[in-house]
């Protein structure tokens, strides 16, 4: 689950797998965040992991950690 | 009404397309009542026995239209009337799209309504000189609708089929239109919206001058372009869009 996170999100940020871990704060400026990836990111939890996640949760997490502990609720 | 008039609603069972089919039916229309789910079929349209024919059928699949065209033809004879209103939304980045989205959005949007069309133009299939046809198009086809594109893309390319098919469709008496609305309070934007912060929620709510539409706005407008009362419009997309797109800038 943990490698398919990491490329799932590869994919929306638009960079390398093996450039992001689990304490990879995915909203940096690095990779030119806004509305649109975090709107993929949502539909992404919700479409490969089945997690269900409100946008005030959303908002709350930094890292991906913080995304893969939604997908092991 | 004297003699029955029989339109076909596709994605009746919710938003526009259920808000159009009872509309009709309570105006007198008979309706072929579609969509993929059965069961929400049956509920939402079992009170209506003589005037509604509920057709569960997914639409997704081109190779089975003109089948889907025959048992309507069987069971309803000529229709007045097609109005499509199945269809799917995806926002996505445009550097993730793959083919696999744009397939699954342009057969449900884009693929089903023109070979709907196609069936349904067939001799015989049609009430001559009186059918109407109407396909759902979006606001988004018309202004840059970010993380949009293949949505745009496949209501788009239903505005253009629709100018093309206009006056070959004029020399059979039937008449095409398309219905472009801005954002309508329906299951499928409630969902979308339910994945929006507030501050986006509302900075949507607030580019529209007369506020989000309801389906009732949209399927009064599509009562319009059904009828005889519109009898002198034919290869048209209409904006209806609550004044988004001359809002204050």
């Amino acid at each position: 689950m943990e490698q398919r996170l990491l490329e799932n999100m590869a994919e929306i940020l638009e960079v390398e797998a093996e450039e992001l871990t689990l304490d990879t704060e995915f909203r940096d400026d690095r990779f030119c965040w806004d509305s649109l990836k975090g709107y993929a990111v949502l539909v992404m939890l919700e479409e490969e992991f089945d997690a269900q996640v409100t946008v005030n949760d959303f908002l709350k997490a930094s890292t991906i950690q913080d995304l893969l502990d939604f997908c092991e609720q | 009404m004297d003699m029955k008039k029989w339109i076909v609603v596709t994605g009746a069972s919710s938003g526009i397309g259920l808000q159009t089919a009872r509309q009709l039916l309570e105006n007198g229309y008979c309706v072929v009542a579609t969509a993929r789910n059965a069961q929400l079929l049956d509920q939402k349209f079992t009170t209506y026995s003589d005037t509604c024919i509920i057709l569960p059928w997914d639409l997704s699949d081109p190779d089975r239209i003109k089948e889907y065209a025959s048992l309507v033809h069987e069971k309803a004879g000529a229709v007045y009337g097609l109005i499509h209103c199945a269809g799917a939304q995806k926002t996505l980045p445009i550097h993730m799209l793959k083919s696999s989205n744009l397939t699954e959005l342009f057969q449900i949007n884009t693929f089903s309504g023109l070979l709907l069309v196609s069936a349904f133009a067939k001799k015989g299939y049609y009430m001559e000189g009186e059918a109407s046809f109407l396909l759902i198009s979006s606001l988004s086809a018309h202004e840059g609708a970010y993380g949009k594109t293949a949505y745009a893309a496949s209501k788009a390319a239903l505005e253009g089929f629709v100018k093309s098919a206009a006056p070959e469709l004029a020399e059979k008496g039937i008449r095409i239109n398309a219905v472009a609305p801005g954002v309508v309070r329906t299951t499928m934007v409630e969902k979308h919206f339910q994945q929006l912060t507030e501050t986006q929620r509302n900075s949507t709510i607030g580019e529209y001058p007369l506020g989000l539409g309801e389906s009732q706005d949209i399927s009064n407008l599509l009562e319009f372009l059904i009828s005889d009362k519109s009898r002198w419009i034919t290869g048209q997309t209409i904006l209806i869009d609550g004044g988004h797109t001359v809002r204050k800038c």
